[in-house]
């Protein structure tokens, strides 16, 4: 699996610097993200913390393109996407990244297959074959142990079954990172666990990966924790790449140590 | 609490709701005004011809008629009680606008003052003098003679002329349409009478007319009782004569019929709306149940906003058709005097139609709330997708565009949702290609042998010519021109029909019929619908018209009078004829008329023998204009549109539904895909965020739109050739004509309105699509 995350050790995937976002609003202008600046190496694991209404979930959107920066930059594998057009940066977000969100939402009228590999149809990035594009598909739903659901609507498969196929989604085009937004808060724990197992395997596997969370548990299986107030990174905590060996009781409290000092 | 809900609501589904609302005003307005149209013309007209006191039977006499023994024979009829009496001369083409000849319509001149039927002006005041030197005319031959109120025109009976100043346009009940009837009264001063009535030229009887217009209950016995009698031309019983009015009936029942698709379209978007309406708030239904709602209690909470946008809708529409309804009776009113007798009634009925409509079919559409249960509701997402969630295709096993993939999805995994804008487009087309197939009919040739005799080409002979034909021989006269014709280069046969009425005997009792005569006309040529065509002076065709009216039939032999005394004939072919209301007779080449019996004819017919194009037979035709001496030259098609003359309003009014089907489906289209955007936001907002442009995501969208129309058009093209045999064939059939070969313009039904139709889709439907670039991929953060 590591072959089909593009490899590129110790570079920076995502700089980001002096990043702002302003929403106005009733004639009223609010600061969601105040100059932020932070790197992203491929291969990382980064966990995006705050409380509510920090900006969070805006820092994802606005660093994956899908939000319109209001200053600032945003490199993406040295090229600064807050100048492309929607056009291009919908050509980006297609081909290079892949996205997870918290509602695990799919095309209601396709299979959990077709939903998988959609993407891939509308991408010409691998000049594939349908038939090895298929058989991608299928791999992909057989590492994350869904396959049996494959020819299932999406109505017919658990909320955990559900994420993990988003996950493969989110790989089919093999992005050179991955952006997921609370992947697990709409899940119940022992779904929650499930769908951070995959996400951890696959960041072992070279994947790098932003993640937004709200939950310790979840942030505590990061590389990098990334601590926002008031549209300002706080604060940054060194993890240290999660494997199954390490445990992880001593990585949460660690973390949570350090969120009580932020202020969490 | 509902009110709040309603406002809610109200705001929240804007564009659906205002749609559906401008839906309901057109169907409404429509409604009222179709049914204040047809209750103003069907009962108007019996008012009409009472207030001229037309009769219920008119009866002419021609030539050589006693005229007390008509009256006497009026007289002794049980059913008669009363009538009114005029005396007119006729003299074809005696009217010319400068040096124009007018040649729609023959006058018959009549005196003001001996008038028996009253005309009146367009005011509907009845007309009781004319000045000396001036003359009303009816508007229908005004308009086919290009006469305008004020100009001048001259009077040329065998070369005796004199002006008369037209001071306007009359109402005419029974002559008020020289389409449809031949005879144009002029009723003139008396001194400009007596110019007319002193001109050598009627001392021959043939000329002289008198006119009937008789009260009565029973018009089949003064229909019998006329018919024994010397110079017996013709009767016809109001409801025959009201069929001049058909083609202003006829815009009332497509108003009509438009209606009904009005509002058959309304339902489909009503059915529409209160689905997306009902899979949107499942959540909230849930709920509601929960907490202890009853399904009637919601049902009518979702009721009560149709029917406040049925109740606003209708009240507009009513008040939109009413000032509509006034503009049609007055196009209807040209020609009759009409009266809104019943005022405003059939607005308010059309209005009160609408709302019950809408309201009792809004009430079916929300019986779907009986299946939803709290559990649902807590199951399942708040738009409620999953509960209704379908599979449609499977992406396939080799590389297609992914936007064209989602569509045929979409419309596979949702058939009925889509089945909405394929039922509304479907209808919107079907109405235009009925009439275009319509007019499409009426301007061809395949009305010709019921128009009279088939042929290619129709050549008009002057009425000189006509009155010198009626002491020739005819065979030779058509000889001549065939010969002339060949030695041109313009390989034919020409042959002729002479129309005269002839009388015949039918188990004892005596008719009148106008008979046609044919001379060299080739075998096969007339048609019959039964049996045979007559081959010897012993038979004689029978048009379908007589022959269900006295119930006789192929095989039955009736008496015929060629002018030297009765003689027995069978029956051995029947006929249909738009000719003299659906009634005439048809001889064998070889009858015995004695010559200067004949009636007259019009038309040299030419049938080519080489088969040409449609293009030889135009060029043949301009050459037959340019080269010889005749008054008109037709082609077959042009010589059936004149002698229908239904093709012009026809296609006018096709012009007009056309323009209404693009607003409906325009609409239709824009609400729909507002519904769709609505509806799919989160899936569009997916689909952005993992990579699909704006540009895919608006084809997708108008790829559903196209492919649907496409199935829509295809099936209005398809359903419209039976369709047009079955709505129009009792229209025909009520002029005399049932069978007949229906033609298509197939650049029209299957490219022209098909193709505005789909570009009108697609224009609107893209125009609205370009709505979801305001849905940004971020927006997925949003999703409940």
């Amino acid at each position: 699996m590591a072959n089909e995350i593009r490899m590129e050790n110790e570079e920076n995937v995502i700089e980001v610097r002096d990043l702002c976002k302003t929403y106005i609003t009733n004639k009223r202008q609010l600061n969601v993200l105040r100059n932020v600046s932070f790197d992203i190496k491929s291969g990382d694991m980064v966990g995006v913390m705050g409380p509510s209404g920090s900006g969070k979930s805006t820092l994802l959107y606005s660093v994956s393109g899908m939000d319109r920066a209001t200053a600032g930059e945003v490199r993406f594998c040295g090229r600064d996407i807050t100048k492309l057009s929607d056009s291009k940066m919908a050509e980006i977000r297609l081909d290079e990244m892949g996205f997870i969100f918290q509602q695990m939402y799919m095309l209601k009228n396709l299979t959990v297959f077709d939903n998988v590999i959609l993407p891939a149809c509308q991408s010409k990035k691998l000049h594939e074959t349908m038939k090895e594009t298929k058989a991608r598909g299928e791999e992909l739903m057989r590492k994350f142990g869904i396959i049996e659901t494959a020819d299932n609507d999406i109505n017919e498969v658990s909320g955990g079954q559900l994420q993990r196929a988003c996950i493969a989604r989110s790989m089919i085009n093999k992005p050179r990172i991955i952006f997921a937004d609370e992947p697990t808060g709409a899940l119940n724990r022992s779904s929650s666990d499930e769908v951070m197992k995959e996400l951890v395997k696959i960041n072992n596997e070279g994947a790098t990966i932003m993640l937004v969370t709200h939950d310790a548990k979840v942030a505590a299986k990061c590389s990098r924790v990334l601590y926002i107030v008031d549209g300002n990174i706080k604060g940054e905590f060194e993890l240290g790449k999660y494997t199954e060996e390490d445990d992880i009781k001593t990585r949460e409290r660690h973390l949570n140590n350090w969120l009580m000092e932020m202020g969490w | 609490m509902i009110f709040h809900i309603l406002s809610k609501d109200l705001k929240r589904r804007k564009t659906m709701n205002a749609i559906l609302l401008v839906f309901v005003i057109i169907a409404a307005m429509f409604t009222g005004s179709g049914l204040s149209n047809m209750v103003a013309v069907l009962g108007g007209l019996d008012k009409f011809y009472d207030m001229s006191h037309a009769g219920n039977i008119m009866c002419i006499f021609e030539g050589n008629y006693n005229e007390n023994e008509i009256e006497r024979t009026l007289a002794k009829c049980g059913s008669v009680t009363g009538w009114t009496k005029e005396l007119g001369y006729v003299y074809p083409e005696s009217v010319k606008v400068g040096d124009e000849v007018c040649q729609t319509g023959t006058p018959l001149f009549i005196n003001m003052d001996e008038a028996g039927e009253l005309i009146f002006d367009k005011n509907n005041d009845q007309i009781t003098e004319v000045d000396a030197g001036h003359i009303y005319v009816n508007k229908a031959y005004m308009d086919a003679n290009h006469i305008s109120t004020g100009e001048t025109i001259t009077i040329d009976i065998a070369g005796k002329t004199f002006d008369l100043i037209v001071d306007g346009e009359m109402k005419d009940a029974v002559w008020g349409d020289p389409n449809m009837i031949s005879n144009t009264r002029f009723l003139m001063n008396e001194r400009d009478f007596k110019r007319v009535k002193n001109n050598k030229i009627f001392e021959n009887a043939n000329y002289k007319g008198l006119v009937y217009y008789i009260e009565c209950s029973d018009t089949d016995e003064v229909d019998r009782a006329m018919q024994d009698l010397d110079g017996f031309g013709f009767a016809g019983d109001r409801d025959m004569l009201k069929m001049i009015y058909l083609m202003d009936m006829l815009a009332s029942f497509i108003l009509i019929a438009l209606s009904g698709a009005l509002i058959l379209v309304s339902f489909v978007i009503l059915r529409f709306s209160i689905n997306f309406t009902l899979s949107e708030e499942f959540r909230e239904i849930g709920v509601l149940k929960a907490i202890g709602l009853k399904n009637f209690q919601i049902r009518r909470l979702h009721t009560i906003k149709y029917a406040g946008i049925a109740v606003i809708g209708a009240v507009i529409g009513f008040f939109a058709g009413v000032p509509l309804a006034g503009v049609l009776l007055e196009s209807a009113a040209e020609r009759m005097v009409l009266e809104n007798s019943s005022g405003i009634m059939p607005n308010v009925v059309g209005s009160l139609i609408i709302i019950a409509g809408i309201v009792g079919y809004a009430w079916h559409c929300t019986g779907r709330i009986k299946k939803f249960t709290p559990i649902d509701a807590i199951r399942f997402g708040s738009g409620g997708e999953r509960f209704s969630g379908k599979r449609g295709v499977r992406i396939p096993g080799r590389r297609i565009n992914t936007a064209i993939y989602l569509a045929f999805n979409d419309i596979l995994s949702s058939p009925v949702r889509y089945l909405t804008i394929l039922i509304s487009f479907c209808l919107s087309t079907l109405i235009v290609l009925v009439l275009d197939n319509t007019a499409a009919t009426l301007q061809s040739d395949s009305l010709m042998d019921s128009c009279l005799i088939d042929g290619d080409a129709i050549c008009e002979i002057s009425s000189e010519e006509a009155m010198d034909l009626k002491r020739r021989d005819l065979s030779k006269w058509a000889e001549g021109i065939e010969k002339e014709f060949n030695e041109d280069g313009i390989p034919c046969e020409v042959y002729t029909a002479d129309m005269t009425t002839l009388e015949y005997e039918i188990r004892g009792d005596k008719y009148n019929y106008l008979t046609v005569w044919p001379v060299d006309v080739p075998e096969g040529v007339m048609k019959f619908t039964e049996g045979t065509e007559p081959t010897n002076p012993e038979e004689i065709g029978l048009s379908s018209g007589i022959a269900s009216k006295l119930n006789i039939g192929i095989g039955d032999t009736i008496k015929v009078n060629y002018g030297k005394g009765k003689r027995d004939v069978i029956i051995t072919g029947i006929y249909e004829t738009f000719n003299n209301l659906g009634e005439g007779v048809r001889l064998s080449a070889d009858a015995p008329i004695p010559m200067g019996s004949q009636g007259g004819i019009g038309y040299a017919f030419v049938k080519y023998t080489d088969n040409p194009s449609a293009k030889t037979e135009k060029l043949r035709a301009e050459r037959i204009r340019k080269n010889y001496d005749f008054e008109k030259v037709y082609e077959a098609w042009e010589f059936c549109a004149e002698m229908t003359g239904a093709a012009g309003p026809i296609n006018a009014m096709k012009y007009l539904l056309l323009m209404i089907a693009l607003i409906i489906v325009a609409l239709v289209s824009v609400l729909m895909e507002r519904t769709f955007i609505a509806a799919e936001k989160n899936q569009i907002a997916l689909l952005k965020a993992i990579g699909f442009n704006d540009g895919k995501i608006v084809f997708w969208h108008v790829f559903r739109f196209a492919t649907v129309t496409l199935l829509a058009v295809l099936l209005a093209t398809a359903v419209s050739i039976p369709l047009t045999n079955l709505i129009m064939t009792p229209v025909f059939g009520s002029m005399g004509v049932t069978h007949l070969e229906y033609r298509y313009n197939f650049f029209n039904i299957l490219l022209l309105f098909p193709g505005l139709v789909l570009g009108m889709t697609i224009a609107a439907s893209f125009m609205t699509s370009l709505f979801m670039k305001s849905i940004k991929s971020s927006d997925m953060a949003n999703i409940e």
